[in-house]
């Protein structure tokens, strides 16, 4: 069940009449009813899934309570590293084991063999990366005595499988959410206006930007050789704007639903290319991942502590790790590397929390300073995101090679007026918007209502007018 | 609570009227899914020759060039599997039907339109045929395929009074335009890669509908003739050698093992040339004159008339 299809458009509003009037008010109904909804949800993808879900839950839940039950460090330890390692397991069976297979019997074939190996035929559990780290942190955190065990199994499996981060995240700390879901929540009708202002905004961003942007990066990257560097340069920019897109309005659709029900769920994205350095970049986009590194990775491993060379390594190691998170694929590790190497200078200079306000705050226009800065910093991502979206390594420099030769100075062979007037629209309102929570937050709210309700409706147009094939969410293959 | 409600269903009222609105204009605008539907309610017992199949058949026959009554209810991106949907769907009635003519072109073992790009238009097998081609809920409305189309359907009909059919009475298609040189050649390069992907799942599934086909008929003492519809050499010279190969084994099999099949291959029949097409694997009026006496010939020979 996608967001953007129409079983989603059924769905919600059954959950959420069921879950502010006939639970009424009352906490253990609110939680079970969302967690049997959540698991419907999650069923509808492939109901077999649902074991493997609901054994990653157990499993996490009874190792959480058994770690703070541990009287010794043995036992403790014991319960953490199984843990993680069934949890790690399947991600490594489910995720990379064809991975690691086909590189293998490709390095043992350079030295002449030809081997053959078993591979599995098996499909990617649907968000299995993102409840993976759900579970993780939750175990981790007892480990590290920064929360106490959650003993009531509904209250858990909820935090787990909560439905609009289930699949794509935000990617939840139990410290945020679970208080959540153990708090009474009231119905807050400015909260529930305000979600389904950010679902509206997440369904344009995704409808109308990302699937048509897709359209064209899909046909680029897939002809890459037929077309001039021009045209590669316009494929790589669409692709930039399809998966920002693609992704945040994911988050704003799971954000906005998550507060129908009163809950908060983590920021994911701050309006990232606007970033004035690659270090800004990462602390505003894919947030909750972003920070989850820094905290169960990074920070372990010494972070920013020691020496220069200690800093390079442990911020190497992150991105490597970031890069193959995202999928089975060298394209995706050097994606990660390629960051981590734009992202030196800031470690070298120590210029990596340079940039923590909101470019040019409290003005309307930002200075020639800042607009170098934000181009340098997006053309940089730009390169990156050919990496990601490319075939593989060969295909990602071939690309690259023909978005810098001589071609990139002719006319373009294919421009797509519409869709690049409708991505010079998004980017004035996301610049108007870039303080607030996301961009049409507080848009209109001195105008009158007939006029806001217009530009609503003018979403709603927008969004039924561009809506074809329905476009599974990027981020879902992860 | 009580006012979020209300603020929301006042919000939405407009779109809940427009779109019923819509639904119910869009049902009433006359198409071809509707009329050979119509058709076959009516006249199923009198067909005696069905052809079936996708778009090559669809302009491909017409059935005022066959000397027996026949239908063509065949129509664009249709896959084997609603041709076979059409003929139970009507099963009762076929009571004078003598030949069931499909054509089994380069993609037709490799497709479903269950699962390909022109999946949109499942929803007029449900709605205007009453098959059950998918269990997607919204493929029941007009309203939830693609919005701009809708909008195009409104205006040309409503305002612009034009007729959205491009079917005859008996069910043959014919091209409203004609394609200038350069796109007509380009055509071939660009159908032969669209329709190129051998995917063993879906031919196994195919063959389980020809072998479906082809003992209802058998059960019911029809004849049952396969043919690969004429191309432009554009189209068959871009063709993937092992997907044309495994299509035409398969049916040169299936008719030397089934008495009540026949198979015949046209794909690059000389008798075609380039003013017979429209585009590089579609016929034009006058080809789909030459291919419907050719059949005809075809099934006379294996049937004579008493």
């Amino acid at each position: 069940m996608l967001f953007n299809s129409l079983s989603f458009a059924i769905f919600l509003p059954i959950v959420f009449l069921l879950y502010w009037f006939v639970t009424r008010g009352n906490l253990k109904l609110q939680n079970r009813l969302l967690l049997i909804s959540s698991y419907f949800f999650y069923g509808c993808w492939d109901y077999r899934f649902l074991f493997l879900l609901i054994f990653s839950t157990l499993l996490d839940y009874y190792s959480g309570i058994k770690i703070s039950e541990a009287s010794s460090k043995r036992v403790r330890l014991f319960w953490l590293w199984l843990s993680i390692s069934i949890n790690l397991g399947f991600l490594a069976v489910f995720k990379y084991f064809n991975f690691f297979v086909a590189s293998f019997a490709d390095g043992i074939s350079l030295l002449g063999f030809k081997p053959s190996f078993l591979t599995l035929n098996v499909l990617l559990p649907v968000g299995i990366s993102f409840y993976t780290f759900h579970g993780l942190s939750y175990i981790i955190d007892i480990y590290k005595k920064r929360i106490k065990e959650e003993r009531n199994f509904i209250d858990y499996s909820l935090f787990v499988s909560f439905f609009p981060l289930l699949v794509a995240g935000p990617i939840e700390r139990a410290t945020h959410l679970l208080p959540q879901i153990k708090r009474e929540r009231t119905f807050d009708v400015s909260k529930a206006v305000d979600g389904l202002r950010q679902i509206l905004w997440g369904l344009f961003k995704k409808i109308v930007i990302a699937d048509s942007c897709a359209e064209y990066a899909n046909m680029i990257f897939n002809n890459s050789s037929e077309y001039n560097g021009s045209t590669l340069i316009l494929g790589a920019l669409f692709f930039t704007f399809q998966i920002y897109c693609d992704f945040s309005g994911y988050s704003d659709i799971a954000l906005g639903t998550a507060r129908l029900f009163g809950i908060d769920l983590l920021k994911n994205f701050a309006f990232p290319y606007f970033s004035r350095d690659i270090a800004e970049f990462w602390r505003r986009w894919h947030i909750s991942l972003s920070s989850w590194f820094r905290d169960y990775l990074y920070i372990p491993l010494g972070g920013s502590q020691g020496s220069i060379w200690k800093k390079v390594r442990n911020t190497f190691i992150i991105f490597l790790v970031s890069g193959f998170w995202h999928g089975a694929n060298w394209t995706f590790i050097v994606w990660g590397l390629l960051n981590a190497l734009y992202i030196m200078p800031s470690i070298f200079f120590e210029t990596n929390r340079r940039n923590l306000d909101v470019v040019a705050h409290g003005r309307v226009f930002p200075n020639l300073r800042e607009i170098i800065s934000m181009s340098v910093t997006f053309g940089l991502t730009v390169i990156a995101w050919v990496f990601f979206r490319a075939k593989n390594l060969h295909h990602a420099f071939e690309y690259l090679g023909g978005m810098f030769s001589t071609s990139a100075f002719s006319e373009p062979q294919i421009f797509p007026r519409t869709i690049i007037m409708l991505i010079v629209m998004f980017i004035l309102i996301e610049w108007r918007g870039r303080t607030q929570e996301y961009a049409i937050a507080n848009f209109g709210f001195h105008f009158p209502k007939p006029v806001r309700w217009a530009f609503y409706y003018t979403l709603v147009l927008a969004i039924v007018w561009f809506a074809g094939e329905k476009q599974q969410f990027i981020y879902f293959q992860f | 609570m009580r006012q979020f409600l209300k603020s929301t269903f006042l919000f939405l009222l407009p779109m809940l009227v427009l779109g019923i609105l819509a639904e119910f204009l869009l049902r009433h605008i006359p198409n071809d899914y509707e009329l050979k539907s119509n058709y076959l309610k009516l006249h199923t017992s009198e067909i005696t020759i069905l052809f079936l199949g996708s778009s090559h058949a669809f302009y491909g026959i017409n059935p005022d060039n066959i000397k027996e009554k026949s239908f063509n209810a065949a129509y664009v991106s249709q896959s084997l599997d609603l041709d076979d949907d059409i003929l139970e769907k009507y099963d009762a009635n076929w009571k004078s039907l003598k030949f069931i003519v499909v054509p089994i072109s380069y993609f037709s073992l490799y497709s479903s339109l269950k699962h390909n790009d022109e999946s949109w238009r499942l929803k007029n097998y449900e709605i205007y045929y009453g098959i059950k081609a998918t269990d997607d809920l919204f493929s029941h409305f007009e309203i939830f395929s693609r919005f701009e189309q809708n909008v195009d359907k409104l205006y040309l009909y409503y305002i612009k009074k034009n007729s959205l059919l491009s079917s005859s009475y008996l069910g043959w298609g014919e091209h409203k335009s004609v394609l200038g040189k350069a796109e007509f050649l380009n055509s071939g390069t660009i159908a032969a890669k669209r329709h190129t992907g051998i995917n063993e799942e879906y031919f196994a599934k195919n063959k389980a509908v020809l072998e479906r086909i082809i003992s209802f008929a058998k059960q019911r003492n029809i004849q049952v003739l396969f043919y690969t519809p004429p191309a432009y050499k554009t189209y068959f010279e871009n063709l993937d050698a092992k997907q044309l190969n495994q299509t035409t084994h398969l049916m040169i099999d299936l008719a030397a093992h089934r008495n009540n099949v026949t198979y015949i291959n046209l794909l690059k029949d000389n008798s075609f040339d380039i003013s017979d097409f429209h585009d590089a694997d579609h016929l034009n009026r006058f080809g789909a004159k030459k291919l419907s006496v050719m059949l005809d010939g075809v099934i006379q020979h294996i049937n004579p008339p008493k």
